[in-house]
């Protein structure tokens, strides 16, 4: 009787101590079916246990995750919520997700009020109306036309009120949902300083060429031989102060165009044209200078027919630009060479020098604003400093460019790139 | 003297000192009959005894400015078709456009040469009556 007791009793003690192998005597008694039916239990209990302890950590390890990902969203949400800038999420249908408290007070909304909406009911015509088709091309063909980039458009208040608002929308993609998050700032306030500077540099430009007008005009009759002859040396002192009057002049233009660019202000009126008109009408404006400077401008060599889009005034502008000062920095009596040749599909014109060439200390700033080629106090050559600058900032504007190498012997050689148009689509 | 040739130029410009630069370059480089007016208001009133056949005119003036001045002076029956150009500081294209649409047949650039003003006139006249 005690060794059936003490049997089982032996058994469960094994099993408890997972050694079964341990050596006692009553161990050996067992058939071998019993020990194999003994280690699988126990193979199946290391597993179940070992698989409890990775479900338990997995568990853990997701919890984990869940609080980091919880606290990211209360803390993105936060900063979305004391953002000054109003916020917006709608998604690929235009319904809005996420209207942040300065959003509310922006167009006089409660976030209760618009979550759910279209994003329609915040925009005047024609948006209102074409928004959704934005959303459907898009979802359609991926064509951006406000995504990663600012654009300025009208907005409506809760009130009905219209407003101008800077926007900046991007796009994001979470669990397979397209959202878009915009970033709105209201501008009226901007746009009343814009007026304000707009109507002061009006005033201030006829302010300044009135008397400039009467100034100039006045020393050009005399210059001129309108009023007689005058003595030689009250003719040159008379020169002088017209030549003066005239930089002036240009110093005037030039601020205005700088600030015009700079605040994108500048009006172009882009067209297709023929090319060399416009080279040709750049060298006939320059011969008073070129005269003046004793050199020669001449085209060397050209294209058939060359045509480009382009804004006629701003590209005969730069290539004035560009020949007055290759003229200025000539030697007397030599040849300023304009060519113009394919590059694939741009064109480049090469305008080169017989000059002494750019400083090296001037290379990389020559673009930049009131930078001259000719410093120092014994400048002879005049300017404003900002004609390149002006001229790269207008190149820009065409998809351009405007750089200079040193020629092979001597002198400079200034080039602009421009895109070709077709020569057969033209019409001017 | 053919019909055709420019010789009367009404000039409507609010500053003396540019009157007196543009009359020695009217007058005496291009020999034209200039009356000046300082405003549109005078323009109005001496426009059609002197029976130019160019009205020449500034645009920024106080008063009636210069698409105004030329507008009134479209209804006196008698320079209702005188062609007319005006003269303003650089101004950018949709401006210049603006003021061909207010019946400018050319825009000269302030400030102009004095030197050459009277040829810019004569070729836009030129020009315009090919």
């Amino acid at each position: 009787m005690n060794t059936n007791r003490h049997y089982p009793a032996t058994r469960t003690t094994r099993l408890l101590l997972f050694v079964p192998w341990a050596s006692e005597a009553g161990a050996t008694s067992l058939s071998s079916a019993q020990s194999s039916t003994t280690i699988a239990l126990v193979i199946c209990a290391i597993v179940v246990l070992a698989l409890g302890l990775a479900l338990h950590r997995e568990q853990r390890r997701r919890k984990v995750i869940e609080e980091a990902l919880d606290a990211s969203k209360i803390q993105q949400q936060a900063l979305i919520n004391t953002m000054v800038d109003a916020v917006i999420i709608i998604d690929d249908h235009g319904t809005i997700q996420n209207f942040n408290p300065a959003a509310e007070s922006l167009f006089g909304y409660a976030a209760s009020e618009v979550i759910g909406e279209n994003i329609r009911m915040l925009m005047p015509e024609p948006h209102h109306s074409a928004h959704d088709g934005y959303l459907a091309q898009y979802r359609k063909t991926g064509v951006r036309r406000v995504l990663g980039r600012r654009s300025e458009v009208e907005a409506r208040r809760h009130d009905g009120s219209i407003f101008p608002i800077e926007l900046a929308v991007t796009d994001m993609k979470i669990h397979g949902q397209h959202l878009f998050s915009g970033l709105l700032r209201d501008i009226t306030e901007r746009r009343k300083v814009d007026r304000l500077k707009d109507e002061f540099i009006a005033t201030v430009s006829h302010e300044l060429r009135t008397p400039l007008t009467a100034i100039r005009g006045s020393l050009g009759l005399i210059n001129g031989g309108a009023a007689g002859e005058l003595p030689v040396q009250s003719a040159a002192l008379i020169r002088l102060a017209h030549d003066n009057s005239e930089r002036l002049l240009m110093l005037v233009d030039d601020l205005l165009d700088m600030e015009q660019l700079g605040s994108g202000r500048m009006e172009f009126r882009f067209d297709e044209l023929a090319l060399m008109p416009v080279i040709e009408e750049a060298v006939t404006e320059n011969a008073a200078i070129a005269k003046k400077h004793a050199v020669q401008c001449i085209i060397t060599r050209h294209p058939d027919e060359v045509w480009v889009r382009a804004d006629y005034q701003r590209l005969l502008q730069v290539l004035g630009n560009l020949l007055s000062n290759a003229c200025k920095f000539s030697p007397r009596d030599s040849t300023v060479e304009i060519s113009i040749a394919r590059r694939e599909d741009r064109i480049r014109i090469n305008i080169r020098d017989q000059g002494p060439g750019i400083a090296e200390e001037l290379r990389l700033r020559l673009f930049m604003k009131f930078v001259q080629g000719d410093t120092g106090n014994t400048r002879q050559t005049g300017g404003t400093g900002l004609g390149l600058c002006i001229s790269k900032a207008i190149m820009e504007r065409h998809g351009g460019e405007i750089g200079f190498t040193p020629a092979a012997d001597t002198g400079t050689i200034f080039y602009l790139e421009i895109a070709e148009v077709g020569a057969t689509s033209g019409n001017k | 003297m053919s019909n055709n040739e420019l010789q009367r130029i009404l000039f409507i410009e609010d500053e003396a000192d540019i009157q007196a630069v543009a009359q020695v370059a009217l007058e005496a480089v291009g020999g034209f009959t200039v009356k000046i007016c300082s405003s549109g208001e005078e323009a109005l009133q001496a426009g059609e005894a002197f029976a130019p056949q160019l009205i020449l005119s500034d645009v920024m003036m106080p008063g009636m400015d210069g698409p105004a001045t030329l507008l009134a002076l479209r209804q006196l029956p008698t320079l209702a078709d005188t062609p007319a150009i005006f003269m303003t500081a650089k101004v950018q294209p949709q401006e210049v456009a603006q003021l061909r649409t207010a019946g400018a047949m050319a825009v000269i650039a302030k400030p102009f040469d004095p030197m050459t003003l009277a040829q810019q006139i004569k070729d836009v006249w030129r020009q315009h009556h090919a």
